[in-house]
């Protein structure tokens, strides 16, 4: 069954980055999202999401509020998400997992990281 | 006895003519007694015989049969030390057959840990191509000048993992080095910096980079961790000074040189190209008029 990834994230460089990682796992597909609010558009527009990983520092809506909204969300609470975060915002990092987060990758990224988390929490052997 | 010198009053044996009778009926009873005698003998022989048969057949039988069955290891009947001997040689057959085996794992797990190995390896070098070709591909995506000099920041805090950083343009009128771009401290903070003067101005003389093994601070601007010269072929425009790496990087490996190479290689011309076309704008003429450069 495919399965389909969004990837939320402003800096066009780790954009295509994490794209890259994710077009390692098979049968996954990858749509990006800017931000925040570009990614709830696209959550919004009948897509199934399995999987989305988003950056926190980001324009318009941020990482954290984008959980947020998420969570609360009766068709789209369950959606594994994977925060992106940077060294040394350890508070941002816990504050996402609070608000429902259910992993996170630490920057510099590397793609096997970025493969064994989401398989992880795709069920993929 | 009267009676039998009536019959026979001469006292002659059986030669006399008158017993006649009584001679053939005695030879004809002997011979049938013999030919009797001479069959049953033939019928017994011949029993015999079929008997013979019978027990060579029934004991080729039991040949085949006790050939076919497996050798007992040990029976009551026999005697205990052939017993031993059996036993001993089955063990020592079992334990060459372990032996086989543990060495045959033993190989399995080896080419096992080899493939595992080279697998990590590719990953690894995958994963270094990917951050080459994606810094490589955002360097030279745009024309824009703030775009480049972004993409030149991201390229070393996302992929090289740079925390304290300053990208420096050499303006060659003034004869200093002057920040583009910093991160993790103030352009105000850092000092004048002139080509031949401290660890940043002597790489840009030499076009050497410098490396020590500082990465994770304290922040001391005169020794960065890394300095690398900034070149448009082989005219030094700047450099890129490095004086702290975010904790979770051990050191410089070998795809932070070859992405600080292409950021050497590449960032300046990317740059040029984007300031140039700032500069011209609207007044760039056509690519295709570049047809005629060739001709």
């Amino acid at each position: 069954m495919p399965l389909t990834a969004l990837v939320v994230e402003d800096s066009p460089t780790m954009r295509q980055l994490i794209v890259y990682a994710l077009s390692r796992v098979r049968g996954l597909t990858v749509v990006e999202a800017d931000d925040g609010v570009d990614a709830l558009k696209k959550l919004a527009a009948g897509t199934k999401y399995d999987i989305i990983l988003s950056d926190i520092n980001m324009p318009i809506m941020d990482g954290l509020k984008l959980v947020k909204r998420v969570r609360s969300d009766e068709l789209l609470k369950n959606i594994p998400i994977i925060m992106i975060t940077t060294e040394g915002a350890d508070e941002d990092r816990s504050r996402a997992l609070a608000l429902g987060a259910n992993a996170y990758i630490t920057k510099p990224i590397q793609a096997p990281q970025v493969i064994t988390q989401v398989k992880r929490l795709l069920n993929i052997p | 006895m009267a009676r039998s010198d009536e019959k026979n009053p001469g006292g002659d044996d059986g030669a006399n003519g008158g017993d006649e009778p009584t001679d053939a009926r005695f030879v004809n009873e002997q011979k049938e007694f013999i030919q009797s005698f001479f069959k049953r003998a033939s019928e017994f022989t011949e029993e015999l015989l079929r008997e013979n048969e019978k027990l060579r057949f029934r004991a080729m039988q039991l040949e085949a049969e006790v050939a076919s069955r497996p050798r007992p290891v040990s029976t009551g009947a026999e005697p205990a030390a052939a017993a031993l001997r059996d036993l001993v040689s089955r063990i020592e057959e079992l334990e060459r057959e372990r032996a086989e085996l543990r060495s045959r794992f033993a190989n399995v797990a080896t080419d096992g840990s080899d493939f595992e190995r080279r697998y990590k390896e590719i990953e690894r070098e995958n994963n270094n191509l990917a951050n080459l070709y994606v810094a490589s591909f955002q360097l030279h995506s745009t024309l824009d000048l703030a775009e480049v000099r972004k993409v030149i920041v991201e390229i070393l805090l996302n992929l090289i993992g740079a925390k304290v950083f300053a990208v420096l343009l050499l303006d060659e009128k003034q004869g200093v080095l002057r920040p583009l771009a910093t991160a993790g401290l103030a352009a105000g903070a850092l000092p004048v910096l002139r080509p031949g003067e401290g660890v940043i101005g002597g790489a840009v003389l030499s076009g050497r980079s410098e490396m020590f093994d500082n990465y994770h601070g304290p922040v001391d601007i005169e020794r960065p961790a890394f300095v690398t010269p900034l070149r448009i072929r082989d005219k030094i425009v700047g450099a890129i000074a490095v004086w702290e790496f975010l904790k979770q990087k051990p050191g410089i490996e070998d795809v932070d040189h070859e992405l600080f190479n292409l950021l050497a290689a590449h960032a300046a011309s990317a740059l040029q190209g984007a300031r140039l076309a700032t500069e011209l704008r609207d007044h760039a003429p056509p690519l295709w008029d570049a047809v005629d450069l060739f001709s």
